[in-house]
């Protein structure tokens, strides 16, 4: 018998649970609905604010990706100089640790490669042998080239070392713009959730004083704020969606003109970093509300 | 049911309340009378923890509540009904809803609250006036709604806040009958008033405050 009224106590608790929660929610959506224009300033702000966030982000992404990909394509060519062994330069080449792979193309091979793709008179064969080198890290490159270029037996070096870079600094730039800029919004989100809930406490002041005084608990009186703020995150997250399947089609059809692939989960972590984003600064400027203004 | 131990309460310098004994018992109605300012609301604020004393004991159906975890205190306030001179009313919300809405927030099921919702406003004489707004009834009614709300969760414990200072004398002596009312079903009822003629008509223990301290305490008593 006392299991079965342990049950039965436990199942009238969970029931308890369960109805309070409901009426939590109902509270909530009264405050929603006592905020009136204010949804729509907060919902349509925090909008903006995370979609230019969720668009640095997803650019940046894919500027890393492009990056990578122009990068993996791009090899750094080193012409042996006449009369010197190119496999002797590919000893020294593989004591170097940053080296993905590493290929000589023999002043023949090349000159006939050429030949092929070009109407070439006969004359004599004026190519020097050349290896071509892959490097693990791009950054490396630089250091590797300043290496290589001052060994005896090497004619030349070259790497299409310009378009690397300026690809490489657009990235950077996204990168510290979107720190910059969701710092600066974030703050602004805060601020405007953090009033706006403020305001639907006063205007609820005397509901809550009453609440307090009948014993109504810490969390039935509190949670409805917190949810509020959550919900105004995760409407700004919804709306913010949007500009991103835009921007998405767009980064494919660039990507396309350059026959690379598209970066394959980037969209979906944008879209839950902007949804995270949303539902946190939501939850963060009203806990501070409730914390600063709602003395329980 | 409450006892007080040495208890001081200080705003500052001033001492707004010294009682080095007081003891209210289960069942009892009780009048604290005084001036303004001679420590009613403070003591009766102590009870239900609003404020904490300076120094001593306050203990509230056996627990110390300075002592209690501010977490508790929820569950402290649920054994007791407060009534408040300016009644608090909700006035965009209805009679029913305003005598409803603190057993909702508590979880009980909607059937429960209807059950309880009526039973309360039968006691306090208003069964028809479920759906009326605050700003339709008058004062007496207006407070008839607060004792109900007082009374829906089924306290142990009534504190009424100068219940009857905003009404007339007979909608005042009404409101008092309904408090005895609720004495009489076994709840512990501690009014603060400053009316003699109430105090005198009912013949309760009156316990008579002067600058934070107690100077009288009689069974049966009289204002004064």
């Amino acid at each position: 018998m006392p299991g079965l009224m342990d049950r039965e106590f436990l199942g009238a608790t969970i029931n308890t649970d369960i109805r309070i929660f409901f009426r939590v929610i109902g509270e909530t959506i009264k405050g929603i609905k006592r905020s009136h224009w204010m949804n729509l300033v907060i919902i349509s702000t925090m909008a903006a604010i995370l979609s230019i966030f969720g668009c640095l982000f997803r650019s940046g992404l894919f500027v890393s990706h492009f990056v990578d990909e122009v990068g993996n394509a791009i090899q750094v060519s080193v012409y042996v100089k006449p009369g010197h062994d190119a496999n002797n330069l590919v000893k020294k080449f593989s004591e170097y640790k940053n080296i993905e792979k590493i290929k000589i193309i023999t002043r023949e091979e090349a000159w006939k490669d050429l030949k092929t793709q070009m109407d070439i008179p006969e004359i004599n064969n004026p190519l020097p042998d050349t290896i071509r080198v892959k490097l693990k890290d791009k950054a490396e490159v630089k250091d590797f080239i300043k290496t290589v270029k001052n060994l005896n037996s090497v004619e030349d070096v070259q790497y299409a070392e310009q378009f690397a870079d300026k690809v490489m600094g657009v990235g950077h730039f996204i990168n510290i713009a979107a720190i910059v800029i969701v710092i600066a919004l974030g703050g602004l989100t805060f601020s405007i959730i953090n009033n706006t809930i403020h305001l639907v406490i006063e205007s609820r002041k005397k509901e809550i004083e009453i609440m307090r005084m009948m014993g109504v608990s810490d969390w039935y009186i509190k949670a409805p704020y917190i949810f509020q703020g959550i919900f105004y995150g995760f409407c700004g997250a919804f709306f913010a969606v949007i500009p991103l399947i835009a921007l998405n089609s767009y980064i494919k059809k660039f990507a396309e003109l350059f026959y690379i692939g598209i970066d394959a989960n980037s969209s979906q972590i944008v879209v839950l970093s902007v949804l995270f984003m949303g539902i946190a600064v939501g939850a963060l400027g009203s806990i501070f509300s409730v914390k600063k203004y709602l003395k329980v | 049911m409450i006892r007080l131990k040495n208890t001081v309460k200080k705003y500052g310098i001033q001492r707004a309340l010294d009682c080095s004994n007081l003891h209210i018992k289960v069942g009892e109605f009780v009048f604290l009378v005084g001036a303004s300012g001679a420590g009613k609301s403070t003591l009766m604020r102590l009870m239900y923890r609003e404020e904490l004393p300076t120094r001593g004991q306050v203990f509230v159906g056996g627990v110390d509540v300075a002592k209690m975890h501010p977490s508790k205190v929820p569950h402290l306030r649920r054994r007791m009904g407060i009534v408040f001179q300016d009644f608090k009313l909700l006035c965009d919300h209805n009679v029913f809803d305003n005598v409803a809405f603190v057993i909702r927030a508590l979880g009980m099921s909607s059937r429960e609250i209807k059950k309880r919702v009526r039973g309360a406003l039968k006691i306090v004489g208003l069964p028809d006036k479920a759906d009326a707004l605050p700003t339709q009834l008058s004062g007496g009614e207006q407070q008839r709604v607060g004792i109900a709300r007082a009374i829906v969760n089924g306290p142990s414990l009534l504190i009424a806040d100068e219940p009857t200072g905003n009404l007339d004398p007979q909608t005042s002596m009404e409101i008092m009958d309904i408090l005895e009312q609720v004495n009489k079903r076994g709840t512990t009822v501690i009014v603060a008033t400053h009316d003699q003629i109430i105090v005198d008509h009912f013949k309760k223990r009156v316990i008579t405050l002067e600058q934070g301290r107690i100077i009288k305490d009689i069974n049966a008593g009289t204002y004064g």
